[in-house]
């Protein structure tokens, strides 16, 4: 049987369904842009690549400018490897998460945090993915307690990585940081400290900071004088709203907060797999979220805590499962209800002394 | 309704007014660097989308990136009036990094790349993106080569024709013709499986 149907609108109406970029997404690229053009202006100096913060996004000041963006502030320097390095991060100042935090969760990480500190100064996790309609393959992930990340798909290749210090990649470092901190906070407090710990965390103070620097550079770099005296009303707006309304000002959305929480709190527990305060703090912050379910089942006969987030579109959902007693991560999907699962990934976690990777004891 | 960049909307008229083309704002934009902002609020929405498409949510960061390089390219602008292949083209080849730096998609993708090396990496730049494309199209995508899916997309998706598709990926047209037609081609045998699969 044949039809006349175009192939192209067949594949153009299987295309996922993209919403316009919101304010938010917009005005981060726009000032990453600004931040980038500044430094191509005129008696410009060498400099280093600056990270860049974003501050809040409104749509229009108290004194009726209207005004899109705002805040460009010196991040920790670091150098760009890719797009995503180079992009503000979501400015960040927590709403609610005032919960008491789902009960298993919280016995779980209260039991990790009794476990004795950790042999070995690196947590070693070899991860096998599955896919169901590609090759399945493994890599070899080294995480070493003071926050340089290696990588090898094997363990050859590992080590030819830990030879040379310069490919260590450090960015996980301060979300693991955070996560062991938590281990000793309540769950919303966890949940602020993890989400804190995004590349580029914010709160009304910095987001103020990042307004005067953002008004410094684009004034060294002659922007038009509407754009800079926007920037001055709303700094004026920040400076002199209550805290509430100020807050209000720099505060992203609850579902970005949320997303970015899952995000880090995935990286923890990976990255800190080895680590039990850092298991715990992550237990501790992701009992706070909303749309996550907490059941005990098993996995490969393994007793798990199996933790959902819902909170994707198109009925798409993660799951992470910890082991019940140890709160390691083993295993972890995502896949849509009723078809195969997008991806599968079952982890293997070894404590090691880095560099030589000999087992720990 | 936001304001473009920055709520500077005299000055912004100002230079579209005296700019008319992509081609003059570029042009302008060598003198006085802020002038492409206007290139960034004409073209933002495609790119976005575009972006966002092909790679899910961290699209959002290549298609910011998109713009960034652009700015920096600005002086090998070809000088066409519509700037949108140019920003297409480097979009693609963002994104066609973005799928291949594997650790940071691991992390940034989570349901999808690894962190392949050596032959792995096609099949890596097509597990995540099909992965995002859902089931169905992606059985379809992985039918094709990386040159000929992203045709296909920048036609599709992009809305581009072939010629814009020829200027954003730097080849003849009569390859892009000729890269559009078998993937066509593919998901046309790929429809008809589907047909003969119901049928029975």
């Amino acid at each position: 049987m044949t039809t006349d149907f175009d192939e192209l609108t067949w594949v153009a109406e299987r295309l996922p369904e993209v919403d316009e970029p919101d304010g938010i997404a917009t005005d981060r690229a726009r000032l990453a842009l600004l931040e980038h053009m500044s430094a191509a202006a005129p008696a410009r100096r060498p400099r280093r690549r600056l990270g860049v913060r974003l501050a809040a996004v409104g749509g229009v000041t108290a004194v009726g400018a209207a005004v899109g963006v705002i805040a460009v502030g010196h991040g920790a320097e670091h150098p760009a490897k890719s797009p995503t390095t180079t992009v503000p991060r979501v400015a960040i100042v927590r709403q609610h998460h005032q919960v008491a935090g789902h009960p298993v969760l919280l016995r779980l990480a209260s039991d990790v945090t009794k476990a004795p500190p950790p042999p070995g100064n690196a947590t070693l996790v070899v991860r096998h993915h599955t896919f169901p309609n590609s090759p399945s393959f493994s890599g070899i992930d080294l995480y070493e307690d003071n926050g340089a990340y290696y990588y090898g798909a094997t363990v050859d290749e590992l080590r030819q990585s830990l030879a040379d210090p310069s490919s260590a990649d450090k960015e996980l470092g301060g979300i693991l940081t955070a996560a062991a901190n938590a281990a000793s906070m309540t769950p919303a407090q966890a949940a602020n400290a993890i989400y804190q710990a995004s590349p580029a965390p914010t709160g009304v103070p910095t987001y103020r900071t990042g307004l005067l620097t953002a008004l410094k550079k684009l004034g060294a770099m002659k922007a038009k004088p509407a754009l800079i005296e926007a920037i001055r009303r709303r700094l004026a707006a920040v400076s002199h709203a209550t805290p509430a309304e100020a807050q209000r000002l720099a505060a992203p959305s609850q579902a970005t907060i949320d997303n970015y929480l899952w995000g880090n709190c995935m990286d923890a527990l990976e990255g800190g797999a080895g680590r039990p305060d850092i298991r715990a703090g992550a237990m501790l912050a992701l009992s706070t979220l909303p749309d996550v379910r907490v059941t005990q089942t098993t996995f490969d006969g393994q007793a798990v805590v199996q933790i959902t987030n819902t909170q994707f579109s198109d009925h798409y959902a993660e799951t992470l499962d910890l082991d019940a007693h140890t709160g390691v991560l083993v295993h972890m999907n995502g896949g849509t209800a009723g078809q195969p699962d997008s991806v599968d990934v079952t982890y293997r976690v070894t404590r090691v002394s880095a560099p030589s990777l000999d087992p720990a004891h | 309704m936001r304001e473009p960049w920055g709520g500077d909307r005299s000055s912004r008229d100002m230079h579209a007014s005296q700019t008319s083309t992509d081609a003059a704002v570029i042009r302008a934009s060598r003198l006085d660097p802020a002038v492409f902002g206007v290139v960034f609020d004409r073209h933002w929405v495609r790119i976005h989308r575009y972006c966002v498409v092909r790679a899910g949510p961290p699209g959002e960061d290549v298609a910011a990136e998109t713009f960034r390089v652009a700015f920096d390219r600005r002086s090998d602008y070809d000088g066409r009036d519509d700037a949108a292949p140019w920003l297409y083209g480097i979009a693609t080849n963002l994104l066609r990094n973005w799928f291949r730096s594997a650790s940071r998609g691991e992390r940034a993708l989570r349901r999808s790349a690894g962190h392949p090396v050596g032959d792995e990496l096609e099949d890596a730049l097509e597990r995540a993106e099909a992965q995002r494309m859902g089931p169905e199209l992606a059985a379809v995508l992985g039918r094709l080569t990386a040159d000929e899916r992203e045709a296909l997309l920048l036609h599709a998706c992009g809305e581009l024709t072939y010629d814009q598709i020829a200027r954003a990926t730097g080849v003849p047209i009569g390859t892009v013709r000729s890269r559009i037609h078998r993937a066509r081609t593919r998901v046309r045998a790929h429809l008809d499986t589907l047909e003969l699969t119901h049928d029975h």
